[in-house]
C-alpha cells in the first residue's frame, strides 16, 4: 500500500503489461470521486428503460468475467473506490428531490456491489443511507456470497440483495473469481432467512450445449433458496457485447465457449443472438419461472418492446408486478 | 558523409543481411520496370568489413530488381563497420521518412529487433515503437510478433494497404497450417482484403463451432457451387454461403421474409426493406416512380394488398 498525492499521475492503463486488464484488477485506488457518482442510467434508444440510477461508488471489478463490458470500457484499468461517502449522500438526495416516482439505485453497474465487503463493509453503510430514504430502493448486486456484513443489520424494506446467476458450466468457464452457484444461492437463502428481499438477474443468458436443462435447474434451485414471495424481481438479459469485445474475449478468455453461437449486429451497435434465438431463450426462461412462480415480477434487460410482446404478450406498461421498476 | 563512400559494386559481391530486411514484398514488378528503364537511381547501403566483404543492409528490393533486370553492378553507399543496431535504426528511419510501412513490415522490423538484435520487449516499446508510429502497448507488440510468424499467404493478406496490425492479427487465432490453407484459398479466389478478413474470421468460427477442420468448410462451399459460374460471381456466392452457414437463423429470416414479400404480390417498383439483421420495429416500403400516376398506382397496390397479405411480412416482429 502507498499513499500518493495524485493517483491519476500513476500508470492507469498498464499497456506494457502482458495482460493490462488483468494487471489493472490487481490495483485498488482509494480516492475521493471528484465528479458525479450518481447518474440516471441513460438506457438505449428504442429499448425499454427500467428507471435505474447508477451509483459509481466503485469503478472496476476484482472478478474477471469473460463477457464483462468493463474490459473494454474503462480508461482507468485499476479498481477505484470512492472515499467521499458524504458527497454520495448529497447527490442521492439531489436526485430524489428532482424525481417524484419510484427510483431504484444500484452500485453494481461498473463493479460488483459486495466484492470488498468483508474488508470494507460498504454494503452495511449503504443500507443505512437508504434505510433513511424509504422512497428510494437500493439494489446491491453481486456474484459473491459476501453478505455477512449486510444481513447482520435488521432488514431494510427498501434494500434488495441481488444475485447475478448463470448456468454452472458458464460460471465455471466464464466467471473467474466469482462464487459458485451453490454459494450464491446459499447466500440468497441466508438473506431471505434473515428477512431480506432478494432479486436475481439472469444476465447474460447464454446459449450452448445443454442450456435448457441447466437454466431450468438453476431456476428451480433459485426458488428452492428463495420462495417467490421474497423475490423482488427477476431480470433476463441475453448476452450482448460491442464487436470490439470479441477480440478481448478470445485473447483473455480462450477457454470460453460463449462466442460460438450466432450473433448479429443490432442498432445500438451491440452484437446479440439473432432475434429468434433470443426469443426462444427468453420464452424458455419465462416458462421455467412460470412453472414455479407464475406471478413473479420478470423483466427483460436491454430489449425492445417487440421482444416484450413476443415473450410476455404485452409491454412493460401492463406488467403490474413491475410497477415499482417501470412506474 | 563521414565514414561513407560511394561505389558501383558487382551484384555478386553483395551478401544480403536478412537481419535488416523488413521490406515486404521484397520483389516488386513496378520497381523492376523502373530499373529496366532507368537503372537503379538510389544507391543501396552496404557495410564493408576489413576483409572486403560487402553486406547489404538497405535496398533489398533494389538489389532484387537489379538482379532480375540482369544488371551487373549496382550503386552503393559503403559504410565502415559500425554498430549494427545503430545502422538498423538509421535504415528504419530512412524508410519511415519516405513511406508508410505495412503491417508485415512493421512486424518484421519489430521481430528482427527482438530476435536478431537482442532487444527486450520494453526496449522495443520505448525505443522502436515511437519511431514506427506505434502505440506503446503490449497488445500491439504481441500482434506484431504474431504477424512476423505468418507464412507467405497470410503475409500477402496482412500486408495489403490499410490493414492495421490489430486487424491483421485476427489471423493469429489459428494454427500455421490452417492459416496458410485459408489465406491461400482466399487469395486464389480474389475476395478482396475486407471480405477476406471477414471470411477468415467467419470460417474459423464455423470450424470452431462445428468442430470440423477448416479444409472441410472450404470443401463444402466449393462443392456446393457449380463450376460454370464466372469467378467474381462464384466468389460472391461463396461469401454468401459462408455467411449464411455462420448465421443460419438470420438466413432463415431472410428467406422467410423474401417468400412473404413474393406472396404479397406487390408490383415492381415497390421495394420492401426489413431493418438490418431484422433488429428493429419497422419495415420500409419504398415506392419508386418516375411520375405521379405511377406513384399513385403503386401506392394503391400496397393498400389493395390489404392487411391479410401484408401481415406475414411483420411476423418476425
Amino acid at each position: 500500500m502507498r499513499v500518493v498525492a495524485d493517483p491519476d499521475a500513476l500508470d492507469r492503463r498498464f499497456d506494457a503489461a502482458p495482460d493490462p486488464i488483468g494487471q489493472g484488477k490487481r490495483e485498488l485506488v482509494l480516492a475521493p470521486n471528484r465528479g458525479r457518482f450518481v447518474r440516471k442510467c441513460p438506457g438505449t434508444m428504442g429499448l425499454v428503460c427500467c428507471n435505474y440510477w447508477v451509483i459509481d461508488l466503485a469503478e472496476g471489478c476484482s472478478l474477471d468475467c469473460s463477457y464483462c463490458v468493463l474490459q473494454g470500457y474503462l480508461n482507468d484499468r485499476r479498481i477505484r473506490l470512492a472515499t467521499n461517502i458524504g458527497d454520495l449522500v448529497d447527490q442521492i438526495d439531489a436526485e430524489l428531490a428532482r424525481w417524484s416516482g419510484p427510483a431504484r439505485f444500484g452500485t453494481g453497474e461498473l463493479s460488483d456491489s459486495l466484492m470488498f465487503d468483508p474488508a470494507l463493509g460498504l454494503g452495511a453503510e449503504l443500507v443505512e443511507i437508504f434505510r433513511a430514504r424509504p422512497r428510494a430502493t437500493l439494489e446491491l448486486k453481486t456474484k459473491t456470497d459476501n453478505i455477512g456484513g449486510v444481513i447482520t443489520a435488521p432488514p431494510a424494506s427498501n434494500v434488495v440483495l441481488a444475485w447475478s446467476l448463470n448456468r454452472p458450466s458458464v460460471i465455471a468457464s466464464d466467471e473467474k473469481g466469482a462464487a459458485g452457484l451453490d454459494a450464491r444461492l446459499a447466500a440468497a437463502r441466508k438473506a431471505v432467512e434473515a428477512g431480506w428481499k432478494v432479486a436475481f438477474h439472469f444476465d447474460p443468458l447464454t446459449l450452448g450445449p445443454g442450456w435448457e436443462e441447466e437454466y431450468s435447474d438453476v431456476v428451480n434451485r433459485m426458488f428452492d433458496a428463495a420462495s417467490p414471495d421474497n423475490v423482488a424481481w427477476i431480470s433476463l438479459g441475453a448476452l450482448r457485447f460491442h464487436p470490439s469485445m470479441k477480440k478481448i474475449i478470445k485473447r483473455r478468455h480462450g477457454e470460453s465457449g460463449i462466442l460460438g453461437a450466432e450473433f448479429v449486429l443490432c442498432p445500438d451497435a451491440k452484437m446479440r443472438y439473432a432475434k429468434p434465438l433470443r426469443r426462444e431463450l427468453f420464452r424458455k426462461m419465462k416458462s421455467f419461472i412460470d412453472a414455479r412462480a407464475p406471478s413473479a415480477p420478470v423483466y427483460l434487460c436491454m430489449e425492445g418492446i417487440e421482444m416484450w410482446n413476443a415473450v410476455f404478450g404485452h409491454g412493460p406498461a401492463r406488467a403490474c408486478a413491475l410497477e415499482s421498476v417501470f412506474g | 558523409m563521414k565514414g561513407v563512400t560511394f561505389a558501383s559494386l558487382p551484384l555478386a559481391d553483395i551478401n544480403p543481411d536478412q537481419r535488416f530486411c523488413f521490406s515486404h514484398p521484397v520483389s516488386s514488378d513496378s520497381l523492376l520496370d523502373s530499373v529496366r528503364e532507368n537503372g537503379v537511381l538510389q544507391p543501396v547501403w552496404v557495410v564493408g568489413d576489413e576483409a572486403g566483404e560487402k553486406t547489404l543492409v538497405s535496398g533489398f528490393r533494389r538489389l532484387d530488381a537489379a538482379a532480375r533486370a540482369g544488371l551487373p553492378t549496382i550503386p552503393a553507399l559503403v559504410f565502415a563497420v559500425t554498430a549494427p543496431y545503430d545502422l538498423f535504426i538509421r535504415h528504419l528511419d530512412e524508410n519511415t521518412a519516405t513511406r508508410e510501412l505495412n503491417s508485415v513490415e512493421l512486424a518484421l522490423a519489430v521481430g528482427s529487433a527482438i530476435a536478431n538484435f537482442g532487444k527486450s520487449h520494453d526496449e522495443v516499446m520505448d525505443g522502436l515503437a515511437p519511431r514506427l508510429g506505434l502505440e506503446r502497448s503490449r497488445k500491439v507488440l504481441d500482434d506484431l510478433l504474431a504477424i512476423a510468424g505468418f507464412g507467405p499467404a497470410a503475409r500477402e493478406l496482412a500486408s495489403a494497404k490499410g490493414v492495421a496490425p490489430g486487424r491483421a492479427a485476427v489471423m493469429a487465432s489459428c494454427g500455421d497450417g490452417d492459416r496458410e490453407t485459408l489465406c491461400r484459398w482466399l487469395l486464389d479466389h480474389r475476395f478482396g482484403v475486407n471480405k477476406s478478413l471477414k471470411l477468415f474470421e467467419t470460417i474459423m468460427e464455423i470450424a470452431e463451432a462445428e468442430k470440423i477442420p477448416v479444409e472441410n468448410v472450404i470443401e463444402d462451399v466449393e462443392t456446393s457451387i457449380t463450376d460454370d459460374m464466372d469467378p467474381p460471381a462464384r466468389a460472391a456466392r461463396m461469401f454468401d454461403l459462408i455467411s449464411a452457414r455462420r448465421n443460419p437463423q438470420l438466413e432463415k429470416m431472410k428467406n422467410d421474409f423474401a417468400a412473404a414479400v413474393k406472396s404479397a404480390g406487390l408490383p415492381g417498383g415497390v421495394e420492401i426493406i426489413p431493418p438490418a439483421n431484422f433488429e428493429g420495429r419497422h419495415i420500409e416500403f419504398r415506392i419508386r416512380a418516375g411520375d405521379a400516376k405511377t406513384a399513385v398506382t403503386r401506392a394503391r397496390a400496397v393498400a389493395d394488398a390489404g392487411e391479410k397479405k401484408l401481415n406475414p411480412l411483420f411476423k418476425w416482429i
